[in-house]
Protein backbone atom coordinates (compact mmCIF):
# COMPACT_ATOMS: atom_id res chain seq x y z
CA UNK A 1 0.00 0.00 0.00
CA UNK A 2 2.88 2.61 1.27
CA UNK A 3 4.25 2.24 -2.39
CA UNK A 4 1.18 3.11 -4.59
CA UNK A 5 1.98 7.40 -3.75
CA UNK A 6 5.62 6.18 -4.78
CA UNK A 7 4.25 4.85 -7.92
CA UNK A 8 1.97 7.41 -8.67
CA UNK A 9 4.74 9.56 -8.56
CA UNK A 10 6.72 7.99 -11.51
CA UNK A 11 3.19 7.76 -13.62
CA UNK A 12 3.20 11.73 -13.83
CA UNK A 13 6.47 11.49 -15.72
CA UNK A 14 5.64 11.09 -18.95
CA UNK A 15 2.39 13.90 -18.49
CA UNK A 16 3.93 16.64 -19.89
CA UNK A 17 8.18 15.75 -20.60
CA UNK A 18 7.92 18.78 -23.17
CA UNK A 19 8.02 21.07 -20.55
CA UNK A 20 10.20 19.93 -17.47
CA UNK A 21 12.50 22.17 -15.39
CA UNK A 22 15.96 20.87 -13.78
CA UNK A 23 16.20 22.51 -10.45
CA UNK A 24 19.57 22.83 -8.09
CA UNK A 25 18.92 22.90 -4.74
CA UNK A 26 20.22 23.91 -1.68
CA UNK A 27 18.29 22.92 2.39
CA UNK A 28 19.32 23.50 6.01
CA UNK A 29 17.35 21.77 8.50
CA UNK A 30 17.67 20.74 11.53
CA UNK A 31 15.23 18.70 14.53
CA UNK A 32 14.70 14.96 15.60
CA UNK A 33 16.29 12.62 18.35
CA UNK A 34 19.69 13.63 19.46
CA UNK A 35 21.65 10.63 17.63
CA UNK A 36 23.91 9.99 20.75
CA UNK A 37 21.07 8.87 22.98
CA UNK A 38 20.14 5.86 19.91
CA UNK A 39 23.34 4.91 18.47
CA UNK A 40 26.06 3.78 20.54
CA UNK A 41 29.53 5.68 21.32
CA UNK A 42 30.20 8.79 22.61
CA UNK A 43 28.24 11.67 23.30
CA UNK A 44 28.04 14.37 20.08
CA UNK A 45 25.95 16.97 19.19
CA UNK A 46 23.66 15.98 16.03
CA UNK A 47 20.03 15.27 15.76
CA UNK A 48 18.84 12.76 13.00
CA UNK A 49 16.83 15.61 11.34
CA UNK A 50 20.05 18.13 11.24
CA UNK A 51 20.96 18.04 7.60
CA UNK A 52 23.38 20.62 5.27
CA UNK A 53 21.53 18.83 1.70
CA UNK A 54 22.53 19.72 -1.85
CA UNK A 55 20.38 17.93 -4.24
CA UNK A 56 19.57 18.08 -8.19
CA UNK A 57 16.18 17.02 -10.05
CA UNK A 58 13.37 17.99 -12.27
CA UNK A 59 10.31 20.15 -11.91
CA UNK A 60 7.62 18.23 -14.17
CA UNK A 61 4.03 20.40 -14.91
CA UNK A 62 0.83 17.80 -14.25
CA UNK A 63 -2.02 20.03 -15.48
CA UNK A 64 -1.62 23.13 -17.21
CA UNK A 65 -4.20 24.98 -16.12
CA UNK A 66 -3.39 29.14 -14.83
CA UNK A 67 -3.43 30.61 -12.52
CA UNK A 68 -3.34 27.58 -10.12
CA UNK A 69 -1.88 24.35 -11.59
CA UNK A 70 -0.15 20.93 -10.04
CA UNK A 71 3.38 20.03 -10.34
CA UNK A 72 5.82 17.37 -9.03
CA UNK A 73 9.19 18.33 -7.55
CA UNK A 74 11.38 15.00 -8.34
CA UNK A 75 14.87 15.23 -6.61
CA UNK A 76 18.14 13.82 -5.62
CA UNK A 77 20.12 14.64 -2.31
CA UNK A 78 23.11 14.38 -0.31
CA UNK A 79 22.36 15.52 3.26
CA UNK A 80 24.95 15.48 5.98
CA UNK A 81 25.92 16.90 8.94
CA UNK A 82 29.13 16.56 11.40
CA UNK A 83 30.22 17.08 14.79
CA UNK A 84 34.04 17.77 15.39
CA UNK A 85 36.42 17.79 18.10
CA UNK A 86 39.92 18.11 16.70
CA UNK A 87 41.01 14.55 14.98
CA UNK A 88 37.47 13.16 16.52
CA UNK A 89 35.08 13.93 14.05
CA UNK A 90 31.33 12.12 13.38
CA UNK A 91 29.65 12.74 10.43
CA UNK A 92 25.95 11.60 9.90
CA UNK A 93 25.54 11.29 5.99
CA UNK A 94 22.35 10.36 3.93
CA UNK A 95 20.90 10.58 0.31
CA UNK A 96 17.44 11.14 0.02
CA UNK A 97 15.28 10.51 -2.94
CA UNK A 98 12.54 13.07 -2.56
CA UNK A 99 9.31 13.11 -4.64
CA UNK A 100 6.84 16.64 -3.68
CA UNK A 101 3.73 17.13 -5.44
CA UNK A 102 2.77 20.67 -5.25
CA UNK A 103 0.19 22.99 -6.19
CA UNK A 104 1.04 26.02 -7.01
CA UNK A 105 -0.74 29.67 -7.59
CA UNK A 106 1.30 31.76 -10.44
CA UNK A 107 -0.72 35.04 -9.49
CA UNK A 108 -0.07 35.22 -5.91
CA UNK A 109 3.48 33.65 -6.20
CA UNK A 110 3.27 30.25 -3.91
CA UNK A 111 3.31 26.99 -4.03
CA UNK A 112 2.40 23.79 -1.43
CA UNK A 113 3.36 20.53 -1.23
CA UNK A 114 3.41 17.21 0.19
CA UNK A 115 5.55 14.09 -0.63
CA UNK A 116 8.00 11.11 -0.21
CA UNK A 117 11.51 10.81 1.26
CA UNK A 118 13.04 7.62 0.71
CA UNK A 119 16.99 8.16 2.40
CA UNK A 120 18.98 5.84 1.51
CA UNK A 121 23.07 5.18 1.82
CA UNK A 122 22.39 6.48 5.59
CA UNK A 123 25.23 5.92 7.64
CA UNK A 124 27.11 7.68 11.19
CA UNK A 125 30.76 8.07 10.28
CA UNK A 126 33.60 8.42 12.58
CA UNK A 127 37.15 8.85 13.36
CA UNK A 128 39.61 9.29 16.11
CA UNK A 129 38.16 8.11 19.32
CA UNK A 130 34.39 8.74 18.42
CA UNK A 131 35.40 5.88 16.03
CA UNK A 132 32.95 3.17 17.93
CA UNK A 133 29.87 6.08 16.99
CA UNK A 134 30.48 4.29 13.45
CA UNK A 135 27.51 2.62 12.01
CA UNK A 136 24.98 1.61 8.95
CA UNK A 137 21.13 2.73 9.40
CA UNK A 138 18.51 1.66 7.86
CA UNK A 139 16.89 2.90 4.72
CA UNK A 140 13.73 4.79 6.12
CA UNK A 141 10.53 5.96 3.82
CA UNK A 142 8.99 9.23 5.13
CA UNK A 143 7.08 12.28 4.33
CA UNK A 144 7.33 15.96 3.59
CA UNK A 145 5.04 18.98 3.99
CA UNK A 146 6.57 22.41 2.03
CA UNK A 147 5.50 25.60 1.48
CA UNK A 148 7.36 28.02 -0.63
CA UNK A 149 7.67 31.54 -2.08
CA UNK A 150 8.12 31.17 -6.32
CA UNK A 151 10.11 33.42 -7.76
CA UNK A 152 9.30 33.76 -11.78
CA UNK A 153 11.33 34.58 -14.35
CA UNK A 154 10.88 38.13 -15.44
CA UNK A 155 10.70 37.94 -18.84
CA UNK A 156 9.33 33.73 -18.96
CA UNK A 157 6.40 32.49 -17.00
CA UNK A 158 8.97 29.70 -16.18
CA UNK A 159 9.64 29.37 -12.78
CA UNK A 160 13.28 30.69 -11.32
CA UNK A 161 13.80 30.41 -7.79
CA UNK A 162 11.71 29.29 -4.64
CA UNK A 163 12.55 29.33 -1.31
CA UNK A 164 10.27 27.99 1.44
CA UNK A 165 9.97 25.53 4.44
CA UNK A 166 9.98 22.06 4.67
CA UNK A 167 9.16 19.80 7.02
CA UNK A 168 10.07 16.37 7.33
CA UNK A 169 8.42 13.38 9.01
CA UNK A 170 10.74 10.25 8.98
CA UNK A 171 12.14 7.61 11.63
CA UNK A 172 15.89 6.23 11.30
CA UNK A 173 16.51 2.83 12.48
CA UNK A 174 19.74 0.60 12.34
CA UNK A 175 20.42 -2.61 14.71
CA UNK A 176 22.61 -0.68 16.57
CA UNK A 177 19.95 1.96 17.69
CA UNK A 178 18.69 1.30 20.70
CA UNK A 179 15.67 2.50 19.97
CA UNK A 180 14.04 4.13 16.69
CA UNK A 181 15.64 7.75 16.24
CA UNK A 182 12.95 10.66 14.90
CA UNK A 183 14.53 12.39 11.96
CA UNK A 184 11.67 14.79 11.89
CA UNK A 185 13.20 18.17 11.51
CA UNK A 186 12.03 21.17 9.56
CA UNK A 187 14.33 23.39 7.12
CA UNK A 188 14.72 26.32 4.80
CA UNK A 189 14.92 24.70 1.26
CA UNK A 190 16.27 27.15 -2.13
CA UNK A 191 15.42 25.58 -5.48
CA UNK A 192 16.75 27.25 -8.12
CA UNK A 193 15.18 26.13 -12.07
CA UNK A 194 16.41 26.45 -15.22
CA UNK A 195 14.81 27.23 -17.82
CA UNK A 196 11.88 24.63 -19.62
CA UNK A 197 13.50 22.29 -21.67
CA UNK A 198 10.86 23.16 -24.44
CA UNK A 199 12.72 26.55 -25.11
CA UNK B 1 4.69 16.17 17.43
CA UNK B 2 1.04 15.03 16.48
CA UNK B 3 -0.06 18.47 17.40
CA UNK B 4 2.42 20.30 15.81
CA UNK B 5 2.03 17.72 12.30
CA UNK B 6 -2.16 18.35 12.57
CA UNK B 7 -1.37 22.48 13.51
CA UNK B 8 0.93 22.26 9.85
CA UNK B 9 -1.74 19.99 8.11
CA UNK B 10 -4.90 22.41 8.79
CA UNK B 11 -2.57 25.41 8.04
CA UNK B 12 -2.21 23.79 4.41
CA UNK B 13 -5.42 23.26 4.48
CA UNK B 14 -6.99 26.93 5.04
CA UNK B 15 -4.25 28.01 2.49
CA UNK B 16 -5.31 25.90 -0.17
CA UNK B 17 -8.99 26.31 -0.16
CA UNK B 18 -8.62 29.89 -0.28
CA UNK B 19 -6.63 30.19 -3.29
CA UNK B 20 -9.66 29.44 -4.80
CA UNK B 21 -10.23 28.15 -9.15
CA UNK B 22 -10.79 30.88 -11.64
CA UNK B 23 -10.73 31.78 -15.17
CA UNK B 24 -8.28 34.46 -16.09
CA UNK B 25 -10.78 35.14 -19.15
CA UNK B 26 -9.57 36.32 -22.95
CA UNK B 27 -7.87 39.79 -24.24
CA UNK B 28 -9.96 40.67 -27.18
CA UNK B 29 -7.97 43.68 -28.05
CA UNK B 30 -5.49 41.78 -28.35
CA UNK B 31 -6.69 38.58 -30.72
CA UNK B 32 -8.73 41.70 -32.79
CA UNK B 33 -4.82 42.90 -33.53
CA UNK B 34 -3.86 39.32 -34.78
CA UNK B 35 -7.32 38.00 -36.71
CA UNK B 36 -5.87 41.62 -39.03
CA UNK B 37 -8.48 44.48 -37.15
CA UNK B 38 -5.30 47.10 -37.51
CA UNK B 39 -5.58 49.99 -35.91
CA UNK B 40 -5.09 53.41 -37.52
CA UNK B 41 -2.27 55.35 -37.59
CA UNK B 42 -3.77 58.16 -39.53
CA UNK B 43 -3.69 62.13 -40.17
CA UNK B 44 -6.36 64.19 -41.26
CA UNK B 45 -5.11 64.33 -44.89
CA UNK B 46 -5.19 60.58 -45.15
CA UNK B 47 -8.73 60.78 -43.62
CA UNK B 48 -9.57 63.29 -46.20
CA UNK B 49 -8.33 61.22 -48.84
CA UNK B 50 -10.42 58.14 -47.28
CA UNK B 51 -13.61 60.43 -48.17
CA UNK B 52 -12.73 61.30 -52.02
CA UNK B 53 -12.48 57.21 -52.43
CA UNK B 54 -15.82 56.19 -54.28
CA UNK B 55 -17.45 52.90 -54.79
CA UNK B 56 -16.44 51.33 -57.92
CA UNK B 57 -17.77 47.82 -58.32
CA UNK B 58 -19.59 46.87 -62.01
CA UNK B 59 -22.56 44.72 -61.55
CA UNK B 60 -21.59 41.29 -61.03
CA UNK B 61 -18.28 42.29 -59.74
CA UNK B 62 -14.97 39.38 -59.79
CA UNK B 63 -14.15 39.00 -56.13
CA UNK B 64 -9.91 37.57 -55.18
CA UNK B 65 -10.23 36.14 -51.55
CA UNK B 66 -7.56 35.78 -49.29
CA UNK B 67 -7.51 33.60 -46.43
CA UNK B 68 -4.52 35.46 -44.28
CA UNK B 69 -2.71 33.19 -42.71
CA UNK B 70 -1.76 32.55 -38.64
CA UNK B 71 1.37 33.77 -37.72
CA UNK B 72 4.00 33.98 -34.88
CA UNK B 73 2.70 31.96 -31.55
CA UNK B 74 -0.90 31.20 -33.32
CA UNK B 75 0.89 29.88 -36.62
CA UNK B 76 1.40 26.50 -34.52
CA UNK B 77 -2.15 26.16 -33.38
CA UNK B 78 -4.18 26.64 -36.13
CA UNK B 79 -4.05 26.94 -39.78
CA UNK B 80 -6.89 27.62 -42.17
CA UNK B 81 -8.67 23.87 -43.79
CA UNK B 82 -10.15 23.18 -47.00
CA UNK B 83 -13.36 22.81 -44.83
CA UNK B 84 -13.13 26.83 -44.07
CA UNK B 85 -12.63 27.93 -47.80
CA UNK B 86 -15.24 25.51 -48.57
CA UNK B 87 -17.36 27.56 -46.33
CA UNK B 88 -16.70 30.70 -47.57
CA UNK B 89 -17.16 29.19 -51.21
CA UNK B 90 -20.78 28.18 -50.35
CA UNK B 91 -20.91 31.82 -49.45
CA UNK B 92 -19.45 32.95 -52.92
CA UNK B 93 -22.40 30.72 -54.68
CA UNK B 94 -25.07 32.39 -53.53
CA UNK B 95 -23.68 35.61 -54.46
CA UNK B 96 -22.87 34.62 -57.42
CA UNK B 97 -26.70 32.57 -57.89
CA UNK B 98 -27.42 36.16 -56.76
CA UNK B 99 -25.81 37.79 -59.40
CA UNK B 100 -24.22 39.84 -57.31
CA UNK B 101 -20.60 38.37 -58.30
CA UNK B 102 -19.40 37.15 -61.10
CA UNK B 103 -16.15 35.06 -60.73
CA UNK B 104 -14.79 34.24 -57.23
CA UNK B 105 -10.79 33.14 -57.47
CA UNK B 106 -8.96 32.29 -54.45
CA UNK B 107 -5.28 34.02 -54.08
CA UNK B 108 -2.29 32.01 -53.35
CA UNK B 109 0.07 32.61 -50.85
CA UNK B 110 2.31 31.78 -53.50
CA UNK B 111 1.01 34.71 -55.86
CA UNK B 112 1.37 37.10 -53.21
CA UNK B 113 4.35 38.91 -52.53
CA UNK B 114 3.70 40.35 -49.23
CA UNK B 115 0.79 40.27 -46.46
CA UNK B 116 0.14 43.92 -46.21
CA UNK B 117 -3.17 45.54 -48.13
CA UNK B 118 -1.40 46.95 -50.89
CA UNK B 119 0.40 43.82 -51.74
CA UNK B 120 -2.72 42.07 -52.05
CA UNK B 121 -4.61 44.60 -54.19
CA UNK B 122 -1.78 44.31 -56.69
CA UNK B 123 -1.83 40.07 -56.88
CA UNK B 124 -5.88 40.64 -57.25
CA UNK B 125 -5.43 42.81 -59.51
CA UNK B 126 -3.08 40.66 -61.69
CA UNK B 127 -5.73 38.59 -61.62
CA UNK B 128 -8.39 41.07 -62.87
CA UNK B 129 -10.62 40.88 -59.96
CA UNK B 130 -12.23 44.03 -59.03
CA UNK B 131 -12.76 43.47 -55.28
CA UNK B 132 -10.92 41.50 -52.73
CA UNK B 133 -12.34 39.94 -49.79
CA UNK B 134 -9.57 39.69 -46.81
CA UNK B 135 -10.42 36.70 -43.99
CA UNK B 136 -8.47 36.58 -40.96
CA UNK B 137 -8.50 35.16 -37.58
CA UNK B 138 -7.19 34.39 -33.87
CA UNK B 139 -8.15 32.66 -31.17
CA UNK B 140 -6.93 31.69 -27.29
CA UNK B 141 -7.68 29.34 -25.00
CA UNK B 142 -7.92 29.70 -21.42
CA UNK B 143 -7.17 26.79 -18.67
CA UNK B 144 -8.13 26.35 -15.21
CA UNK B 145 -9.45 24.41 -12.84
CA UNK B 146 -12.87 24.11 -11.60
CA UNK B 147 -13.68 23.39 -7.89
CA UNK B 148 -13.42 19.41 -8.42
CA UNK B 149 -9.75 21.00 -9.29
CA UNK B 150 -9.18 20.53 -5.54
CA UNK B 151 -9.47 16.84 -5.11
CA UNK B 152 -5.99 17.05 -7.41
CA UNK B 153 -3.76 17.88 -4.42
CA UNK B 154 -4.54 13.74 -3.40
CA UNK B 155 -2.19 13.35 -7.08
CA UNK B 156 -4.31 10.29 -7.72
CA UNK B 157 -7.92 11.65 -8.82
CA UNK B 158 -5.24 14.24 -11.42
CA UNK B 159 -5.85 11.07 -13.46
CA UNK B 160 -9.80 10.70 -13.37
CA UNK B 161 -11.58 13.63 -12.03
CA UNK B 162 -12.43 15.80 -14.66
CA UNK B 163 -11.63 19.05 -12.64
CA UNK B 164 -9.96 20.83 -15.78
CA UNK B 165 -11.66 23.30 -18.18
CA UNK B 166 -10.52 25.53 -21.29
CA UNK B 167 -12.30 27.83 -22.75
CA UNK B 168 -11.60 28.47 -26.48
CA UNK B 169 -12.20 31.98 -28.27
CA UNK B 170 -11.91 32.24 -32.22
CA UNK B 171 -12.50 35.97 -33.93
CA UNK B 172 -13.05 36.11 -37.75
CA UNK B 173 -13.14 38.63 -39.51
CA UNK B 174 -13.72 39.57 -43.37
CA UNK B 175 -13.27 43.09 -44.96
CA UNK B 176 -14.07 43.71 -48.63
CA UNK B 177 -11.98 46.23 -50.53
CA UNK B 178 -12.05 47.69 -53.58
CA UNK B 179 -8.64 46.19 -55.60
CA UNK B 180 -8.44 49.69 -58.08
CA UNK B 181 -9.05 52.41 -55.48
CA UNK B 182 -8.91 50.97 -51.93
CA UNK B 183 -12.74 51.98 -50.74
CA UNK B 184 -13.77 49.95 -47.95
CA UNK B 185 -17.21 48.27 -49.00
CA UNK B 186 -18.24 46.68 -45.45
CA UNK B 187 -16.34 44.58 -42.86
CA UNK B 188 -17.69 41.58 -40.82
CA UNK B 189 -16.78 39.54 -37.59
CA UNK B 190 -17.94 36.59 -35.58
CA UNK B 191 -16.37 35.23 -33.08
CA UNK B 192 -17.28 31.77 -31.19
CA UNK B 193 -16.25 30.38 -28.07
CA UNK B 194 -16.15 26.65 -27.02
CA UNK B 195 -15.82 25.14 -23.55
CA UNK B 196 -14.88 21.43 -22.64
CA UNK B 197 -14.01 19.54 -19.42
CA UNK B 198 -11.20 17.33 -18.91
CA UNK B 199 -9.28 15.48 -16.56
CA UNK B 200 -6.63 17.17 -15.55
CA UNK B 201 -3.44 14.74 -16.50
CA UNK B 202 -5.00 14.37 -19.86
CA UNK B 203 -5.25 17.90 -21.45
CA UNK B 204 -6.22 18.56 -25.15
CA UNK B 205 -4.12 19.95 -27.60
CA UNK B 206 -4.79 23.10 -28.82
CA UNK B 207 -4.75 22.41 -32.05
CA UNK B 208 -7.96 19.89 -31.86
CA UNK B 209 -9.49 23.19 -29.19
CA UNK B 210 -9.29 25.77 -31.89
CA UNK B 211 -10.49 23.69 -35.04
CA UNK B 212 -13.70 23.37 -33.27
CA UNK B 213 -14.38 27.12 -32.56
CA UNK B 214 -12.81 28.57 -35.37
CA UNK B 215 -15.21 26.43 -37.59
CA UNK B 216 -18.39 27.62 -35.50
CA UNK B 217 -16.60 31.12 -36.37
CA UNK B 218 -16.44 30.95 -39.82
CA UNK B 219 -19.89 29.31 -39.78
CA UNK B 220 -21.31 32.88 -38.42
CA UNK B 221 -18.95 35.14 -40.47
CA UNK B 222 -20.56 33.36 -43.58
CA UNK B 223 -24.25 34.22 -42.66
CA UNK B 224 -22.45 37.43 -41.32
CA UNK B 225 -21.16 38.15 -44.69
CA UNK B 226 -24.19 37.35 -46.21
CA UNK B 227 -26.33 39.42 -44.37
CA UNK B 228 -23.28 42.91 -45.07
CA UNK B 229 -23.51 41.76 -48.73
CA UNK B 230 -27.35 41.99 -49.17
CA UNK B 231 -27.93 45.03 -46.50
CA UNK B 232 -25.33 46.89 -48.73
CA UNK B 233 -26.54 46.02 -51.91
CA UNK B 234 -23.25 45.77 -53.61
Amino acid sequence: MRWICPLLFFLVLPLQAWAWQGLFSLSVSAGGTPLDQVAPGPEYTIQAGDAWGLGVGVLIPVTDTSPTRYEAQISVGYHFSTAQQGDNEIAWRRIPLEGVYYYRNVEQKFRLGWGLIYSVGNDISAKGSNSSAKTDVDNALGWKLAADIVIPHPNTSDDMLSFGLHYNIINYNATSFSREASGNAIGIVLNMFWPESSQ
Amino acid sequence: MKKTISVLMLSFVALYSLSGCQSKGFNRGELQNLAGTKKPVFDDNEIKEAYKKKPNLPKPFKMAVYFASPTGMQSSKWRWTDSDKAKIAELTKELNDQKVVSDVFPLLDSTVSGTDLRSLRLAAAKHQADALLLIGGAGSTDRYMTNWGLTYILLAPVFFVPGSKVDTLFIANATLWDVKNEYLYLTAEAEAMTDQTYIGAFSPRDQDLFLEAKTQAIDKLKNELLKMVQGNKL
